[in-house]
Protein backbone atom coordinates (compact mmCIF):
# COMPACT_ATOMS: atom_id res chain seq x y z
CA UNK A 1 0.00 0.00 0.00
CA UNK A 2 2.68 2.41 1.15
CA UNK A 3 4.21 2.00 -2.54
CA UNK A 4 1.15 3.90 -4.19
CA UNK A 5 0.92 7.63 -5.28
CA UNK A 6 -1.99 9.09 -4.23
CA UNK A 7 -2.41 11.74 -6.78
CA UNK A 8 -5.71 14.02 -7.56
CA UNK A 9 -7.43 12.60 -10.58
CA UNK A 10 -7.87 15.29 -13.17
CA UNK A 11 -11.01 16.76 -14.36
CA UNK A 12 -13.15 14.37 -16.71
CA UNK A 13 -12.98 15.58 -20.57
CA UNK A 14 -16.09 14.92 -22.79
CA UNK A 15 -14.62 11.56 -24.67
CA UNK A 16 -15.01 10.09 -28.21
CA UNK A 17 -18.89 8.70 -28.64
CA UNK A 18 -18.87 5.00 -29.10
CA UNK A 19 -22.46 4.17 -28.43
CA UNK A 20 -23.52 1.41 -29.71
CA UNK A 21 -21.00 -0.44 -27.33
CA UNK A 22 -22.15 1.64 -24.61
CA UNK A 23 -25.44 0.96 -24.97
CA UNK A 24 -24.67 -2.38 -24.76
CA UNK A 25 -22.15 -2.00 -21.28
CA UNK A 26 -25.52 -0.34 -19.98
CA UNK A 27 -27.76 -2.76 -20.28
CA UNK A 28 -24.87 -5.63 -18.98
CA UNK A 29 -24.54 -2.72 -16.22
CA UNK A 30 -28.24 -2.82 -15.60
CA UNK A 31 -28.32 -6.48 -15.23
CA UNK A 32 -24.97 -6.84 -12.76
CA UNK A 33 -27.16 -4.13 -10.56
CA UNK A 34 -30.07 -5.30 -10.29
CA UNK A 35 -28.60 -8.32 -8.92
CA UNK A 36 -26.15 -6.41 -6.76
CA UNK A 37 -28.63 -4.64 -5.04
CA UNK A 38 -30.87 -7.42 -4.48
CA UNK A 39 -27.85 -9.12 -3.08
CA UNK A 40 -27.59 -6.28 -0.89
CA UNK A 41 -30.84 -6.00 0.34
CA UNK A 42 -30.90 -9.76 1.67
CA UNK A 43 -28.42 -8.33 3.75
CA UNK A 44 -29.04 -4.93 6.29
CA UNK A 45 -26.44 -5.25 7.61
CA UNK A 46 -24.09 -4.34 4.89
CA UNK A 47 -26.45 -1.84 3.58
CA UNK A 48 -26.11 0.16 6.67
CA UNK A 49 -22.24 0.12 6.86
CA UNK A 50 -22.18 1.04 2.81
CA UNK A 51 -24.13 4.48 4.12
CA UNK A 52 -20.78 5.89 5.38
CA UNK A 53 -19.59 5.67 1.71
CA UNK A 54 -22.53 7.26 -0.14
CA UNK A 55 -21.44 9.35 -2.69
CA UNK A 56 -18.17 8.12 -3.14
CA UNK A 57 -17.58 6.40 -6.54
CA UNK A 58 -14.86 3.73 -7.57
CA UNK A 59 -13.94 3.75 -10.93
CA UNK A 60 -12.48 0.21 -12.29
CA UNK A 61 -10.47 0.42 -15.92
CA UNK A 62 -9.68 -2.79 -17.26
CA UNK A 63 -6.97 -2.65 -19.67
CA UNK A 64 -7.66 -6.16 -21.43
CA UNK A 65 -10.68 -6.50 -22.46
CA UNK A 66 -11.17 -3.11 -22.21
CA UNK A 67 -14.12 -2.08 -20.08
CA UNK A 68 -14.67 1.07 -17.81
CA UNK A 69 -16.96 0.67 -14.90
CA UNK A 70 -18.01 3.23 -12.22
CA UNK A 71 -19.10 2.09 -9.12
CA UNK A 72 -21.35 4.61 -7.17
CA UNK A 73 -22.30 4.42 -3.64
CA UNK A 74 -25.96 6.18 -3.41
CA UNK A 75 -26.63 5.48 0.47
CA UNK A 76 -28.10 2.17 0.48
CA UNK A 77 -27.52 0.76 -3.29
CA UNK A 78 -25.17 0.54 -5.96
CA UNK A 79 -25.26 2.54 -9.20
CA UNK A 80 -23.17 1.17 -12.41
CA UNK A 81 -22.01 3.10 -15.15
CA UNK A 82 -20.05 3.42 -17.90
CA UNK A 83 -19.69 7.29 -18.03
CA UNK A 84 -16.29 9.01 -18.01
CA UNK A 85 -17.79 12.06 -17.12
CA UNK A 86 -18.92 11.08 -13.64
CA UNK A 87 -15.75 12.20 -11.58
CA UNK A 88 -14.38 9.17 -9.21
CA UNK A 89 -12.71 9.23 -5.83
CA UNK A 90 -10.96 6.31 -6.50
CA UNK A 91 -9.39 4.56 -10.29
CA UNK A 92 -8.01 0.92 -10.37
CA UNK A 93 -6.30 0.06 -13.65
CA UNK A 94 -5.65 -3.17 -14.35
CA UNK A 95 -6.31 -6.45 -16.97
CA UNK A 96 -9.24 -8.49 -15.92
CA UNK A 97 -7.09 -10.81 -14.24
CA UNK A 98 -5.07 -8.73 -11.84
CA UNK A 99 -8.94 -6.88 -11.18
CA UNK A 100 -10.68 -10.09 -10.10
CA UNK A 101 -7.97 -11.03 -8.02
CA UNK A 102 -8.18 -8.09 -6.29
CA UNK A 103 -11.71 -8.08 -5.99
CA UNK A 104 -11.86 -11.53 -4.44
CA UNK A 105 -8.64 -11.68 -1.95
CA UNK A 106 -8.15 -8.92 0.56
CA UNK A 107 -4.35 -8.99 -0.18
CA UNK A 108 -2.79 -5.49 -1.60
CA UNK A 109 0.17 -6.26 -1.05
CA UNK A 110 1.07 -7.69 -4.65
CA UNK A 111 -0.82 -4.77 -6.37
CA UNK A 112 2.34 -3.81 -8.34
CA UNK A 113 3.62 -6.98 -9.72
CA UNK A 114 0.15 -7.64 -11.08
CA UNK A 115 0.30 -4.68 -12.86
CA UNK A 116 -2.45 -2.29 -10.91
CA UNK A 117 -2.17 1.33 -10.84
CA UNK A 118 -4.46 3.40 -8.21
CA UNK A 119 -4.81 6.81 -8.24
CA UNK A 120 -7.51 8.73 -5.74
CA UNK A 121 -8.15 8.13 -1.98
CA UNK A 122 -6.72 4.54 -1.65
CA UNK A 123 -8.01 4.27 1.90
CA UNK A 124 -11.20 3.57 -0.27
CA UNK A 125 -10.53 0.67 -1.93
CA UNK A 126 -9.75 -1.29 1.57
CA UNK A 127 -13.27 -0.09 3.11
CA UNK A 128 -15.49 -0.87 0.22
CA UNK A 129 -13.73 -4.43 -0.04
CA UNK A 130 -14.03 -4.55 3.80
CA UNK A 131 -17.53 -4.81 2.95
CA UNK A 132 -18.41 -6.53 -0.26
CA UNK A 133 -16.41 -9.06 1.77
CA UNK A 134 -18.10 -9.07 4.44
CA UNK A 135 -21.40 -9.34 2.77
CA UNK A 136 -23.40 -12.12 4.69
CA UNK A 137 -26.71 -13.02 2.96
CA UNK A 138 -28.49 -15.13 5.11
CA UNK A 139 -30.23 -17.40 2.63
CA UNK A 140 -31.71 -19.64 4.92
CA UNK A 141 -34.00 -16.90 6.39
CA UNK A 142 -34.73 -15.11 2.78
CA UNK A 143 -35.99 -18.83 1.20
CA UNK A 144 -38.29 -19.65 4.14
CA UNK A 145 -40.03 -16.66 3.69
CA UNK A 146 -41.21 -18.03 0.49
CA UNK A 147 -41.42 -21.90 0.91
CA UNK A 148 -41.76 -21.85 4.97
CA UNK A 149 -39.26 -23.20 7.54
CA UNK A 150 -39.63 -27.14 7.07
CA UNK A 151 -38.51 -27.19 3.32
CA UNK A 152 -36.04 -24.58 3.56
CA UNK A 153 -34.30 -26.80 6.25
CA UNK A 154 -34.48 -29.94 3.86
CA UNK A 155 -32.92 -27.81 1.31
CA UNK A 156 -30.28 -26.85 3.28
CA UNK A 157 -29.91 -30.28 4.69
CA UNK A 158 -30.07 -31.77 1.01
CA UNK A 159 -27.39 -29.01 -0.24
CA UNK A 160 -25.17 -30.02 2.86
CA UNK A 161 -25.28 -34.02 1.81
CA UNK A 162 -24.55 -33.41 -1.65
CA UNK A 163 -21.69 -30.77 -0.07
CA UNK A 164 -20.90 -33.95 1.99
CA UNK A 165 -21.06 -36.46 -0.80
CA UNK A 166 -18.66 -34.00 -3.18
CA UNK A 167 -15.84 -33.44 -1.04
CA UNK A 168 -15.69 -37.47 -0.42
CA UNK A 169 -15.98 -38.44 -3.62
CA UNK A 170 -13.53 -35.70 -4.50
CA UNK A 171 -11.25 -37.13 -1.79
CA UNK A 172 -11.93 -41.17 -3.30
CA UNK A 173 -10.81 -40.00 -6.66
CA UNK A 174 -7.28 -38.50 -5.71
CA UNK A 175 -6.26 -40.85 -3.43
CA UNK A 176 -7.65 -43.94 -6.52
CA UNK A 177 -5.15 -41.88 -9.01
CA UNK A 178 -2.37 -41.33 -7.19
CA UNK A 179 -2.37 -45.33 -6.09
CA UNK A 180 -2.69 -45.77 -10.06
CA UNK A 181 -0.18 -43.62 -11.09
CA UNK A 182 2.55 -45.18 -8.12
CA UNK A 183 1.84 -48.82 -7.74
CA UNK A 184 -0.05 -49.96 -10.60
CA UNK A 185 1.77 -48.32 -13.24
CA UNK A 186 4.63 -47.53 -11.58
CA UNK A 187 5.07 -44.27 -13.19
CA UNK A 188 6.22 -42.03 -10.75
CA UNK A 189 8.61 -43.82 -7.45
CA UNK A 190 6.78 -43.99 -4.15
CA UNK A 191 7.04 -41.73 -1.28
CA UNK A 192 9.78 -44.20 0.40
CA UNK A 193 11.85 -44.62 -2.55
CA UNK A 194 11.95 -40.85 -3.25
CA UNK A 195 13.32 -40.95 0.33
CA UNK A 196 16.26 -43.25 0.32
CA UNK A 197 17.18 -41.50 -3.37
CA UNK A 198 17.31 -37.97 -1.58
CA UNK A 199 19.30 -39.76 1.16
CA UNK A 200 22.03 -41.62 -1.47
CA UNK A 201 22.47 -38.16 -2.70
CA UNK A 202 22.96 -36.73 0.74
CA UNK A 203 25.88 -39.04 1.54
CA UNK A 204 27.20 -38.91 -2.08
CA UNK A 205 27.19 -35.04 -1.72
CA UNK A 206 29.05 -34.90 1.39
CA UNK A 207 31.32 -37.90 0.37
CA UNK A 208 32.53 -35.47 -2.98
CA UNK A 209 32.55 -32.40 -0.40
CA UNK A 210 35.22 -34.41 2.05
CA UNK A 211 37.25 -36.05 -1.41
CA UNK A 212 37.15 -32.30 -2.64
CA UNK A 213 38.78 -30.75 1.14
CA UNK A 214 41.01 -33.78 1.30
CA UNK A 215 42.84 -33.13 -2.76
CA UNK A 216 42.80 -29.49 -1.82
CA UNK A 217 45.29 -30.52 1.30
CA UNK A 218 47.24 -32.81 -0.22
CA UNK A 219 47.65 -30.28 -3.28
CA UNK A 220 48.80 -27.71 -0.63
CA UNK A 221 51.23 -30.04 0.86
CA UNK A 222 52.46 -30.65 -2.19
CA UNK A 223 52.96 -27.11 -3.28
CA UNK A 224 55.56 -26.61 0.03
CA UNK A 225 57.43 -29.53 -0.99
CA UNK A 226 57.89 -28.18 -4.22
CA UNK A 227 58.77 -24.99 -2.71
CA UNK A 228 61.62 -26.36 -0.45
CA UNK B 1 -40.66 26.97 -36.06
CA UNK B 2 -41.38 29.15 -38.52
CA UNK B 3 -41.36 32.17 -36.59
CA UNK B 4 -40.88 34.69 -39.77
CA UNK B 5 -43.55 33.85 -41.19
CA UNK B 6 -46.21 36.93 -41.30
CA UNK B 7 -48.84 35.35 -39.24
CA UNK B 8 -47.03 33.55 -36.83
CA UNK B 9 -47.47 30.15 -36.86
CA UNK B 10 -45.93 27.17 -35.61
CA UNK B 11 -45.85 23.13 -37.18
CA UNK B 12 -48.11 20.61 -35.29
CA UNK B 13 -47.42 17.83 -37.30
CA UNK B 14 -47.44 18.55 -40.85
CA UNK B 15 -50.41 21.21 -40.19
CA UNK B 16 -49.22 24.78 -39.79
CA UNK B 17 -51.19 26.47 -36.75
CA UNK B 18 -51.10 29.58 -34.48
CA UNK B 19 -48.29 29.93 -32.33
CA UNK B 20 -50.91 29.86 -29.42
CA UNK B 21 -52.87 26.91 -30.46
CA UNK B 22 -49.76 24.55 -30.49
CA UNK B 23 -49.87 23.80 -26.60
CA UNK B 24 -53.05 23.07 -26.25
CA UNK B 25 -53.61 21.34 -29.18
CA UNK B 26 -50.59 18.99 -27.84
CA UNK B 27 -52.74 18.94 -24.36
CA UNK B 28 -55.09 17.44 -26.27
CA UNK B 29 -53.04 14.83 -27.34
CA UNK B 30 -51.36 13.97 -24.49
CA UNK B 31 -54.61 14.37 -22.12
CA UNK B 32 -55.66 11.80 -24.57
CA UNK B 33 -52.97 9.06 -24.53
CA UNK B 34 -51.53 10.06 -20.86
CA UNK B 35 -53.05 6.07 -19.54
CA UNK B 36 -51.75 4.37 -22.25
CA UNK B 37 -48.84 5.95 -22.43
CA UNK B 38 -46.24 3.32 -21.30
CA UNK B 39 -47.52 0.62 -22.94
CA UNK B 40 -47.60 2.36 -26.16
CA UNK B 41 -44.15 2.96 -25.76
CA UNK B 42 -43.20 -0.29 -25.28
CA UNK B 43 -45.31 -1.10 -28.81
CA UNK B 44 -43.41 1.90 -30.95
CA UNK B 45 -39.85 1.42 -29.42
CA UNK B 46 -40.38 -2.58 -29.15
CA UNK B 47 -39.44 -2.36 -26.09
CA UNK B 48 -35.64 -0.81 -26.32
CA UNK B 49 -37.09 2.69 -24.92
CA UNK B 50 -35.71 1.14 -21.30
CA UNK B 51 -32.22 0.83 -22.24
CA UNK B 52 -32.24 3.81 -23.65
CA UNK B 53 -33.56 5.46 -20.64
CA UNK B 54 -30.95 3.83 -18.46
CA UNK B 55 -28.44 5.31 -20.66
CA UNK B 56 -29.64 8.58 -20.84
CA UNK B 57 -29.69 8.05 -16.69
CA UNK B 58 -26.07 7.03 -17.19
CA UNK B 59 -25.13 10.06 -18.59
CA UNK B 60 -26.54 12.45 -16.27
CA UNK B 61 -23.22 11.89 -14.22
CA UNK B 62 -25.77 12.16 -11.24
CA UNK B 63 -24.35 11.63 -7.42
CA UNK B 64 -26.22 11.65 -4.28
CA UNK B 65 -26.67 15.26 -2.70
CA UNK B 66 -27.75 16.77 -6.37
CA UNK B 67 -30.93 18.24 -7.60
CA UNK B 68 -32.59 16.79 -10.94
CA UNK B 69 -35.38 18.22 -13.15
CA UNK B 70 -37.11 15.68 -15.05
CA UNK B 71 -38.68 18.29 -17.42
CA UNK B 72 -41.31 17.10 -19.32
CA UNK B 73 -41.00 14.25 -17.06
CA UNK B 74 -44.54 12.56 -17.83
CA UNK B 75 -44.95 9.27 -16.42
CA UNK B 76 -42.44 9.47 -14.23
CA UNK B 77 -39.85 6.74 -15.68
CA UNK B 78 -36.82 8.95 -15.21
CA UNK B 79 -37.98 10.33 -11.93
CA UNK B 80 -37.87 6.95 -10.62
CA UNK B 81 -34.50 6.33 -12.19
CA UNK B 82 -33.21 9.21 -10.87
CA UNK B 83 -34.46 9.09 -7.25
CA UNK B 84 -31.99 6.29 -6.15
CA UNK B 85 -28.98 8.47 -7.19
CA UNK B 86 -29.39 11.26 -5.84
CA UNK B 87 -30.52 9.78 -2.97
CA UNK B 88 -32.44 11.27 0.83
CA UNK B 89 -30.20 14.50 0.62
CA UNK B 90 -31.01 15.02 -3.41
CA UNK B 91 -33.91 16.58 -4.83
CA UNK B 92 -35.96 15.36 -8.15
CA UNK B 93 -38.39 17.70 -9.40
CA UNK B 94 -40.99 16.14 -12.29
CA UNK B 95 -42.37 18.81 -13.82
CA UNK B 96 -44.76 18.71 -17.27
CA UNK B 97 -47.24 20.91 -18.89
CA UNK B 98 -49.67 18.60 -19.37
CA UNK B 99 -51.62 18.15 -15.88
CA UNK B 100 -53.07 14.51 -16.90
CA UNK B 101 -49.54 13.18 -17.43
CA UNK B 102 -48.42 14.34 -14.21
CA UNK B 103 -51.07 13.14 -12.58
CA UNK B 104 -50.53 9.25 -14.14
CA UNK B 105 -46.74 10.11 -13.04
CA UNK B 106 -47.14 11.07 -9.49
CA UNK B 107 -49.87 8.34 -8.83
CA UNK B 108 -47.08 5.66 -10.31
CA UNK B 109 -44.36 7.02 -8.38
CA UNK B 110 -46.35 7.05 -5.64
CA UNK B 111 -48.02 3.33 -5.69
CA UNK B 112 -44.38 1.93 -6.09
CA UNK B 113 -43.61 3.86 -2.75
CA UNK B 114 -40.53 5.66 -3.92
CA UNK B 115 -41.97 9.85 -3.50
CA UNK B 116 -39.59 10.68 -0.93
CA UNK B 117 -37.57 12.59 -2.79
CA UNK B 118 -39.81 13.56 -5.54
CA UNK B 119 -42.04 16.80 -6.34
CA UNK B 120 -44.11 17.08 -8.46
CA UNK B 121 -45.00 20.62 -10.83
CA UNK B 122 -46.95 21.67 -13.63
CA UNK B 123 -44.51 23.73 -16.03
CA UNK B 124 -43.83 25.06 -19.17
CA UNK B 125 -40.89 24.37 -20.43
CA UNK B 126 -40.20 27.77 -22.13
CA UNK B 127 -40.64 29.67 -18.89
CA UNK B 128 -39.63 27.32 -16.16
CA UNK B 129 -40.76 28.77 -12.91
CA UNK B 130 -37.74 27.98 -10.99
CA UNK B 131 -34.94 30.24 -9.61
CA UNK B 132 -31.67 30.89 -12.02
CA UNK B 133 -28.80 28.28 -11.35
CA UNK B 134 -30.53 25.57 -9.27
CA UNK B 135 -30.41 21.93 -11.06
CA UNK B 136 -27.14 19.92 -11.66
CA UNK B 137 -28.75 18.47 -14.71
CA UNK B 138 -31.99 18.93 -16.51
CA UNK B 139 -33.52 16.05 -18.39
CA UNK B 140 -35.77 16.38 -20.98
CA UNK B 141 -36.78 13.39 -22.60
CA UNK B 142 -39.10 12.92 -25.41
CA UNK B 143 -40.47 16.13 -24.87
CA UNK B 144 -38.76 18.98 -26.59
CA UNK B 145 -40.23 18.10 -29.96
CA UNK B 146 -43.65 18.77 -28.46
CA UNK B 147 -42.81 22.69 -27.45
CA UNK B 148 -43.46 25.29 -29.12
CA UNK B 149 -40.81 27.58 -29.18
CA UNK B 150 -37.78 25.30 -28.56
CA UNK B 151 -34.77 27.87 -28.26
CA UNK B 152 -37.39 29.39 -25.58
CA UNK B 153 -37.41 26.50 -23.77
CA UNK B 154 -33.17 25.90 -24.47
CA UNK B 155 -32.65 29.37 -23.11
CA UNK B 156 -34.78 28.46 -20.35
CA UNK B 157 -33.16 25.62 -19.55
CA UNK B 158 -29.97 26.82 -19.55
CA UNK B 159 -30.78 29.94 -17.10
CA UNK B 160 -31.85 26.72 -14.62
CA UNK B 161 -28.99 24.80 -14.73
CA UNK B 162 -26.51 25.27 -12.14
CA UNK B 163 -22.93 26.19 -13.33
CA UNK B 164 -21.26 23.12 -13.65
CA UNK B 165 -24.56 21.27 -14.59
CA UNK B 166 -25.77 19.70 -17.74
CA UNK B 167 -28.18 19.15 -19.86
CA UNK B 168 -29.41 16.17 -21.49
CA UNK B 169 -32.09 16.04 -24.78
CA UNK B 170 -33.37 12.82 -25.80
CA UNK B 171 -35.28 12.80 -28.49
CA UNK B 172 -36.39 11.01 -31.86
CA UNK B 173 -33.85 12.20 -34.60
CA UNK B 174 -32.82 11.64 -37.91
CA UNK B 175 -31.90 8.10 -38.75
CA UNK B 176 -27.96 8.11 -40.10
CA UNK B 177 -28.09 5.36 -42.80
CA UNK B 178 -31.01 6.07 -45.64
CA UNK B 179 -32.09 2.33 -45.82
CA UNK B 180 -32.83 2.39 -41.72
CA UNK B 181 -34.65 5.82 -42.36
CA UNK B 182 -36.82 4.29 -44.75
CA UNK B 183 -37.56 1.01 -42.72
CA UNK B 184 -38.31 3.35 -40.01
CA UNK B 185 -40.43 5.63 -42.17
CA UNK B 186 -42.78 2.38 -42.45
CA UNK B 187 -42.64 0.81 -39.20
CA UNK B 188 -43.98 4.31 -37.60
CA UNK B 189 -46.74 4.58 -40.40
CA UNK B 190 -48.32 1.62 -38.24
CA UNK B 191 -48.15 3.57 -35.08
CA UNK B 192 -51.45 5.57 -35.45
CA UNK B 193 -53.20 2.57 -36.27
CA UNK B 194 -51.70 0.72 -33.27
CA UNK B 195 -52.92 3.34 -30.92
CA UNK B 196 -56.12 3.35 -32.32
CA UNK B 197 -56.16 -0.46 -31.26
CA UNK B 198 -54.90 0.44 -27.73
CA UNK B 199 -55.92 4.14 -26.64
CA UNK B 200 -58.89 4.13 -28.79
CA UNK B 201 -56.86 7.92 -30.14
CA UNK B 202 -55.38 7.12 -33.81
CA UNK B 203 -55.19 10.73 -34.20
CA UNK B 204 -52.63 11.62 -31.60
CA UNK B 205 -50.30 8.90 -32.76
CA UNK B 206 -50.53 10.65 -36.25
CA UNK B 207 -49.78 13.68 -34.61
CA UNK B 208 -46.35 12.24 -32.51
CA UNK B 209 -45.60 10.54 -36.05
CA UNK B 210 -45.39 13.62 -37.92
CA UNK B 211 -43.83 16.03 -34.88
CA UNK B 212 -41.11 13.39 -34.74
CA UNK B 213 -40.27 14.18 -38.51
CA UNK B 214 -40.22 17.70 -38.19
CA UNK B 215 -38.23 18.01 -35.53
CA UNK B 216 -34.88 19.02 -35.90
CA UNK B 217 -31.87 16.99 -36.73
CA UNK B 218 -28.75 16.18 -34.70
CA UNK B 219 -26.68 18.80 -35.98
CA UNK B 220 -29.17 21.55 -35.84
CA UNK B 221 -30.47 20.40 -32.49
CA UNK B 222 -26.91 20.90 -31.22
CA UNK B 223 -26.36 24.38 -32.72
CA UNK B 224 -29.62 25.48 -30.91
CA UNK B 225 -27.82 23.92 -27.62
CA UNK B 226 -24.28 26.16 -28.25
CA UNK B 227 -26.37 29.06 -29.04
CA UNK B 228 -28.66 29.05 -25.52
CA UNK B 229 -25.11 28.78 -23.83
CA UNK B 230 -24.39 25.39 -23.63
CA UNK B 231 -20.64 24.45 -24.27
CA UNK B 232 -18.99 21.33 -24.96
CA UNK B 233 -22.16 19.84 -26.82
CA UNK B 234 -22.28 15.97 -28.00
CA UNK B 235 -24.68 13.84 -29.36
CA UNK B 236 -24.69 10.00 -29.28
CA UNK B 237 -27.22 8.50 -32.03
CA UNK B 238 -29.10 5.65 -30.83
CA UNK B 239 -30.57 3.06 -32.90
CA UNK B 240 -28.63 4.44 -35.90
CA UNK B 241 -30.03 7.91 -35.20
CA UNK B 242 -33.56 6.85 -34.66
CA UNK B 243 -33.20 8.30 -31.40
CA UNK B 244 -30.20 11.24 -30.12
CA UNK B 245 -29.33 12.28 -26.79
CA UNK B 246 -27.66 15.54 -26.36
CA UNK B 247 -25.19 16.33 -23.79
CA UNK B 248 -24.41 20.13 -22.98
CA UNK B 249 -22.57 21.71 -20.27
CA UNK B 250 -22.97 24.69 -18.59
CA UNK B 251 -19.45 26.04 -17.55
CA UNK B 252 -18.32 25.98 -14.24
CA UNK B 253 -16.77 29.77 -13.79
CA UNK B 254 -19.71 31.48 -14.82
Amino acid sequence: MQSMSVTKLPAASPRPLTTVNSIFHSTIYSLIETGLNQALSLDPGTRKQMESLSGKCIRIHCQSPRLLLNILVCEQHLSLSANEALQADISIKGNASALMKLLVTRNTANLRQDGIVISGDVGLLGKFQAILQNLDIDWEYQLSKFIGDIPTQFTHDSINAAGRFAKKTRHNLEEDIDNYLHDETRLFPSEAELKDFYKSVDVLRLRVDRLDSRTGKLQSILADAISD
Amino acid sequence: MNNDSPEKTTHFGYRQVAVEEKADLVGEVFHSVAKKYDLMNDVMSLGTHRIIKRFTVELSALRPGMKVLDLAGGTGDFSLLFSPLVGSQGQVVLADINESMVRVGRDRIIDKGKSGNISYTLANAEQLPFTANTFDCICIAYGLRNVTDKQAALNSMFEMTAPGGRVLILEFSKPVNPLLGKAYDVYSTLWPKAGQLITGDGESYQYLVESIRMHPDQETLKQMMQEAGFENCEYHNVMGGICAIHVGHKAASR
